[in-house]
């Protein structure tokens, strides 16, 4: 099967899982007890308006009706009115989506390249005082909560030392730099803003490393595992036997094959980050995603919190594919087999 | 003439939790430039340790060179720095292994692998490497090596894999080749024409041959001597007429009549009683003697040396060479 017709059934598929979150999510949004609209004006207001306000939010009507309205508005790219700010969500999620991919980049970029380098030095050194201190580091980050984690290095770098910033993207006495990207970081090198560039990514630096750290250990045994595997197959001993050093077996003839499964778990993580980052946006309050949706689950806003469960399935599926497809690049043996 | 490779009384030990276990004790050979050896033994019996000794390719937390030594082209190899042994390997002293499947980088074309070894060990450049590499391919008789170089190992079969590792190992001018089981692998008819291919290429070379092998029709086909080694030591050695024809060490003799023959009448196959020693625990003396049926009282308490018994034959046998 050529690429473009895998991609159109990728898409295909893509449909069939939007349409079973919508399903998922809109069943679970109307079986949790509470009223959108009873938040909405409050506790005082009379039956009167109560009905009225029900009415305009379409809750009135049976279930499947609902239902089939929202789809016909997502249809139309119309993911609904959130409640809470009474602005269309997939406005209000545009206007956040970039400050998460930022946030999401820099941890990723983090966690693939430290997790490799850790798992590469765990596998070459096998068994000794680099190997441990690396793996205890990987399972100090496979087994620390996030939210520990991050409230740690915020009372550590912020409070104590004071060497990072805390909150937020930017300073507040800073501008914003020209919204080109939204992300800040690329949007100040574009528009040459120094002041804006380094602030922006000293912001970044504690909940990217925070959000990362999780990744970077599950990517750092990963590596470590697979590297010590390709090492032990035969190819690798042809390589030694034909006087390839050592260093040139490793990172040329080794790290290559065991890249394979790894990249698997790197895409995962992606979508996997860009979805989880809700903690970690709300401890550092990150304007991103994240905290406007758990601003949104206090608010009972349905609309919002579907959309954003929309959006990350959607982002999760995509990642997926981009992974497929990079695979016949790494293992040859794959190509045309999809 | 002085001989290409010297091994003299090497033992390598390997150590595990319930002790040292000796799997090669004391065997000494000697291979002479141009010359085609045989290595055929039982598995187990040391074969490929002996060859992974010669290249440094020995495990390296478990193994160890005990006592002995290597010598090639009159150099000293063992205690060589891993340094040393690259600068060695691929270019003096070659290895092909027994699975070719396995044998080459899934993730990189033929071409990339064959030159590869060519710009590292000759230092030319990309463009001069191509040339050599397409030349080798077809040395080793690979039908379109134009072709050939772009694609991937899963594309060739066997066979073909085994060609490439060949032209590999050769390309950069080695001496002596250690083929290590370079045939099991693959189906009878190929089997010849990889010896036939490894014995031709390597005749013409003037390259030298320790070929490691089970079976002792192929030791007949294609080599000029045979050492036999049974359970870390070498038991007997010597011209392949004379050794096969004519063996002399209860072991070979056992061996020979193990092997089926297509003429003469059908009869049940003769197999060796008992089971190759247990390396942490080996018999003492001579390491064959509770499988021999000849064996006497001194076989049990010491062990036979090595000693000549006719023209370049050597046997470990206190029955053959001692008593004389």
């Amino acid at each position: 099967m050529n690429t473009s017709k895998f991609v159109a059934k990728r898409l295909g598929q893509l449909v069939l899982v939007l349409l079973g979150v919508t399903l998922v999510t809109f069943l679970v949004s109307h079986v949790v007890p509470g009223d959108p609209a009873r938040m909405l004006i409050g506790q005082r207001a009379d039956e009167q308006t109560l009905a009225a306000m029900r009415q305009a939010l379409g809750l009135d009507k049976p279930v499947w009706i609902q239902y089939l309205n929202y789809l016909w508005g997502l249809i139309h790219g119309d993911l609904g009115t959130s409640i809470r700010t009474q602005r269309p969500v997939l406005n209000e999620l545009l206007s956040f989506f970039p400050a998460t991919v930022e946030l999401t980049l820099f941890a990723m970029g983090f966690a693939v390249s430290i997790g490799i380098l850790l798992g590469l030095l765990s596998a070459t050194f096998r068994d000794t005082l680099t190997d441990h201190a690396t793996r205890i580091l990987a399972i100090l980050g496979v087994s620390t909560p996030l939210f520990w984690l991050g409230l740690m290095a915020l009372l550590l770098f912020y409070k104590y030392l004071g060497w990072l910033p805390g909150s937020g993207r930017l300073d507040p006495l800073i501008n914003p730099p020209t919204h080109i990207t939204g992300l800040y970081v690329v949007d100040s090198l574009i528009s040459g803003d120094w002041i804006a560039l380094k602030s922006s990514i000293l912001h970044l630096v504690l909940p990217s490393l925070c959000l990362g750290y999780i990744q970077l250990a599950t990517i750092a045994r990963l590596v470590r595992a697979s590297m010590i595997e390709v090492l032990e197959l035969d190819y690798i001993k042809t390589a030694s036997a034909n006087g390839i050093p050592r260093s040139r077996i490793i990172y040329r003839h080794a790290l290559r094959n065991a890249l394979i499964p790894t990249v698997t778990i790197i895409g995962l993580t992606f979508g996997e980050l860009l979805g989880g980052a809700i903690l970690t946006e709300t401890i550092f309050a990150w304007p991103g995603m994240g905290k406007f949706v758990v601003d949104s689950i206090s608010f009972l806003d349905f609309p919002a919190i579907m959309g954003f469960t929309l959006v990350v399935a959607t982002v999760y599926v995509l990642i997926n594919m981009v992974v497929d497809l990079l695979y016949p690049l790494l293992d040859p043996q794959i190509k045309g087999v999809h | 003439m002085e001989p290409l490779l010297k091994i003299k009384d090497l033992h390598v030990d390997f150590l595990s939790y319930a002790g040292a276990a000796h799997a090669l004790n004391g065997i000494d050979f000697e291979l002479f430039p141009g010359e085609f050896l045989g290595l055929v033994g039982e598995s187990g019996s040391g074969k490929s340790l002996t060859a992974n000794s010669v290249l440094g390719l020995l495990p390296r937390k478990n193994a160890v060179i005990a006592k002995g030594s290597i010598l090639f082209e009159g150099e000293e190899l063992v205690g060589k720095s891993e340094r040393e042994y690259q600068a060695l390997r691929g270019k003096k002293i070659s290895m092909v292994f027994q699975e070719p499947m396995n044998a080459l980088n899934p993730a990189f074309k033929i071409g990339s692998q064959v030159t590869e070894i060519l710009k590292l060990h000759q230092g030319v450049t990309a463009k001069k490497a191509r040339t050599e590499a397409v030349r080798w391919l077809a040395r080793v008789r690979i039908p379109h090596p134009e072709e050939i170089m772009n694609v991937y190992p899963f594309e060739l079969s066997g066979g073909m894999r085994q060609r490439v590792l060949l032209a590999m190992a050769l390309s950069c001018g080695s001496k002596l080749l250690l083929a290590d089981e370079p045939t099991t692998a693959l189906d009878v008819s190929i089997q010849a024409q990889i010896l036939r291919l490894i014995r031709d290429t390597t005749d013409s070379l003037g390259t030298s041959v320790l070929l490691i092998t089970h079976d002792l029709a192929v030791v007949a086909q294609t080599c000029q001597r045979v050492a036999v080694m049974y359970s870390g030591n070498i038991v007997e050695s010597g011209p392949v007429s004379n050794v096969l024809r004519l063996p002399r060490h209860p072991y070979t003799k056992a061996l020979l009549q193990a092997l089926p023959h297509l003429d003469g009448p059908i009869k049940a196959l003769q197999s060796i009683p008992g089971t190759v020693p247990n390396l942490l625990t080996p018999p003492s003396g001579c390491r064959f003697h509770p499988r021999c049926s000849v064996a006497e009282k001194r076989c049990q308490a010491d062990r036979p040396k090595l000693l000549s018994v006719a023209e370049n034959h050597y046997v470990a046998c206190w029955r053959e060479s001692h008593h004389v």
